[in-house]
């Protein structure tokens, strides 16, 4: 189960992340302020003066040239040493010497120029590192939302640090849970309502409404009686008429025409948004010709989707179903949205740039695919993530931006990638949008097992339209009986329920832990086939790998994993198996665990 | 806040959209009497699979009836009807 944190436990954990983080930070700063850089730009500069005039060399701390070139031959040291001495004694080198000299202050410049190159790359790395450790910190002391790739630094940091390692697992059990819900685990509902706006009763006068509106084109009697209500109730002309320039800043002269269809958002738009909001929106869609013809933006457009025009709340975390929280002023003009997340003003413009700076054109794929732009820009990112593991990049996913329409894209690759038809769902990635239980996937599966094939075409690139057609009945599978045709088996685990759970919180996508464990590796060594993506072959069934170790690696962050159940429920989870092909996995991996077990004790035993 | 889509639209779809798209909650609810008027004019042009449209592309009930009618007599409705019956994916041919 996933353990409820109590608020010393979240400070102390929280504690000992930060000490970790600014003692990694200390050291990237101490590798930074220590780099040789300038002292080796000193020294090259005066190499450059002994090959003018040998009467330099006595300037040059040979030790330290010694020092930062390792390779140069002692007698080299010893004879600079030499040299050094004449030259301090007042007199004069001969030819010869001369010649030496060079030859070795020659090679002295051949190991520093190494030396410097790698030194770069080195400062570099640690200066990036440097950044990314003082995010993380920052969002750490913010309680804010971590990322994976946050979480992925954290692993790396703990694993570098050789920090204890019991310590480093419930230290990313935690970065788990908190990347889940915030760390602001047990911080009731004070913060919730932070979130909430006060509003304050203005009780305008019609009148004024009504001029107001006038003065701008328009006609304040085209909302309903309740919106004008609301607006007479709690509008703030100042912020109203702000919002009234914005739009005719960008061309809006009156919203007579939008007032007739879209009264109610634009009722929430004048008492929930500003004009900063709604100007950023319009210079962002100007900027990547979104809904927009030169420098005239379609008001309209934008108003289908108007979550965009609204501020972004601070995902601190999830609510319970059923959790009500009053907001201060018994309800505001809009007690309906209180208790939900709707603004994703701040969202809408991180997508727009993300896909922009993939190379997208985003005014078409704005009007092909709304959606994928109206979600949390952490929705996207996750998304990304998820495509990544099995090596589909963005030339894949930019032709296709509504697999975007679902977080959890994983689940039907890996079942694809069971079935035979990896290369199909590449190709296909609105197909990530379908669930695992659809018939789609029965139906392949029943193709499978009659030995018969469901590509429309000879390059076997689209499957037959009886197949994704979900009012077919091909091969006798229509939406509901697919899993009786084809013999399905569902097992059940003794702690299914934990496992689901753990797995419904996460989003399932990070393998780091479970890439390095015992039993995972062992699995690796007998039953990995070749081919990309990595398949296992187990009692003769087809597992993505991938998903294996995704669904193990949230088991393991939760303590579920490390037993053959848990082992099993990851490698059989969504898989189309029959009952006979799960005893034969089943064989296999106690076997598996048998094998493991006798080691470890002819380990202790010698 | 989509509790006005109830009886209109599955309940594990809409579960599905509020446990997994609650960005998009707020623009549907934005367009409530239209995105009814929407789905019923769907239901009476055959499209079967109306729940299932709602969850690929929600941005069509975000629209207005009358901007919906217009997509689809642009098209040949009755083919356009059985393709998106047989593949919900067809939709997409509507927004090219």
């Amino acid at each position: 189960m996933l353990k409820v944190l109590i608020v010393g436990e979240v400070d102390n954990m929280k504690e000992k992340i930060i000490g970790i983080l600014i003692s990694v930070i200390n050291n990237l700063e101490n590798i930074i302020s220590d780099s040789v850089d300038s002292e080796i730009q000193l020294l090259k500069q005066d190499i450059r003066k002994v090959s003018v005039n040998n009467q330099h060399l006595i300037n040059i701390n040979i030790d330290r040239v010694s020092e930062l070139c390792p390779r140069l031959d002692v007698i080299d040291v010893s004879h600079l040493k030499f040299y050094q001495g004449i030259l301090s004694l007042g007199r004069n080198l001969g030819d010869y010497e001369k010649g030496k000299i060079k030859n070795i202050l020659a090679k002295v410049n051949t190991f520093l120029f190494d030396y410097d190159k790698k030194n770069t790359e080195n400062i570099k790395n640690s200066k990036e590192k440097l950044k990314k450790c003082n995010d993380l910190l920052a969002v750490i002391k913010d309680d804010g939302i971590l990322s994976s790739h946050d979480i992925d630094l954290m692993y790396e940091l703990l694993h570098d640090n050789n920090v204890d390692i019991n310590e480093a697992i419930s230290i990313m059990r935690f970065i788990a849970i908190s990347s889940i819900d915030g760390f602001a685990l047990e911080e009731k509902d004070e913060d919730d309502l932070e979130e909430h706006e006060e509003y304050e009763e203005s009780n305008n006068n019609v009148d004024d409404l009504i001029t107001l509106f006038n003065k701008y084109g328009s006609n304040f009697k085209l909302f309903t009686e309740e919106e004008q209500e609301k607006i007479i109730k709690y509008g703030n002309i100042e912020k109203i008429t702000e919002i009234f320039e914005a739009l005719k800043k960008n061309n809006i002269l009156s919203i007579d025409i939008h007032l007739k269809k879209r009264s109610k958002t634009l009722c929430r738009m004048f008492l929930k948004s500003n004009s900063e909001l709604v100007e950023s929106i319009f210079d962002v869609c100007k900027k990547h010709g979104i809904a927009s013809t030169g420098n005239f933006v379609d008001f309209g457009i934008l108003l289908e989707k108007p979550s965009k025009f609204f501020k972004s709340k601070k995902r601190k975390k999830r609510k319970e179903p059923g959790t009500i929280v009053t907001p201060p002023g018994g309800g505001g003009p809009f007690p309906e949205l209180e208790n939900d997340e709707y603004g994703l003003h701040d969202d809408f413009i991180q997508n727009v740039e993300f896909f922009a700076n993939q190379g997208v054109d985003v005014g078409v794929a704005y009007k092909k695919c709304p959606f994928c732009f109206d979600i949390s820009h952490e929705h996207i990112r996750t998304g990304v993530k998820n495509l990544e593991l099995y090596g589909i990049g963005s030339l894949n996913y930019l032709n296709s931006l509504s697999c975007f329409g679902t977080r959890n894209q994983a689940d039907a690759i890996d079942l694809f990638i069971e079935l035979g038809y990896f290369n199909y769902i590449k190709n296909n990635l609105s197909r990530t949008l379908l669930p695992v239980n659809s018939p789609v996937f029965y139906r392949i599966a029943r193709a499978n097992q009659l030995g018969e094939l469901v590509w429309s075409n000879k390059n076997s690139t689209t499957l037959k339209l009886d197949v994704t057609n979900l009012n077919s009945s091909f091969l006798g599978i229509d939406k509901e009986n697919g899993s009786s045709v084809v013999g399905q088996y569902n097992p059940t685990f003794a702690r299914s329920k934990e496992y689901e759970f753990a797995l419904s919180k996460s989003d399932n996508n990070t393998t780091t832990l479970s890439e390095s464990d015992e039993i995972i590796k062992k699995l690796d060594e007998r039953y990995l086939i070749d081919g990309e993506p990595p398949v296992y072959l187990i009692g003769g069934v087809r597992i993505s790998k991938i998903k294996v170790l995704r669904l193990y690696n949230t088991l393991k962050l939760n303590s579920l994993s490390d037993t053959q159940d848990s082992l099993m429920f990851a490698i059989t989870r969504n898989s189309i198996l029959t009952r006979e092909q799960f005893i034969n996995i089943s064989r296999e991996i106690s076997e598996l665990f048998y094998e493991r077990d006798r080691s470890n004790v002819r380990r202790i035993l010698i | 806040m989509i509790e006005f889509l109830n009886g209109y639209i599955d309940k594990d779809v809409l579960d599905n959209l509020k446990t997994n798209y609650s960005s998009v909650l707020f623009d549907l609810n934005c367009n409530q009497d239209e995105c009814i008027k929407v789905i019923d004019f769907l239901e009476r042009i055959g499209i079967k699979n109306v729940s299932e449209l709602l969850l690929y592309r929600t941005d069509l009930f975000c629209k207005t009836l009358s901007d919906v009618e217009e997509m689809f007599l642009s098209k040949n409705t009755f083919d356009l009807v059985s393709k998106i019956n047989d593949n919900i994916f067809e939709i997409d041919i509507l927004f090219e």
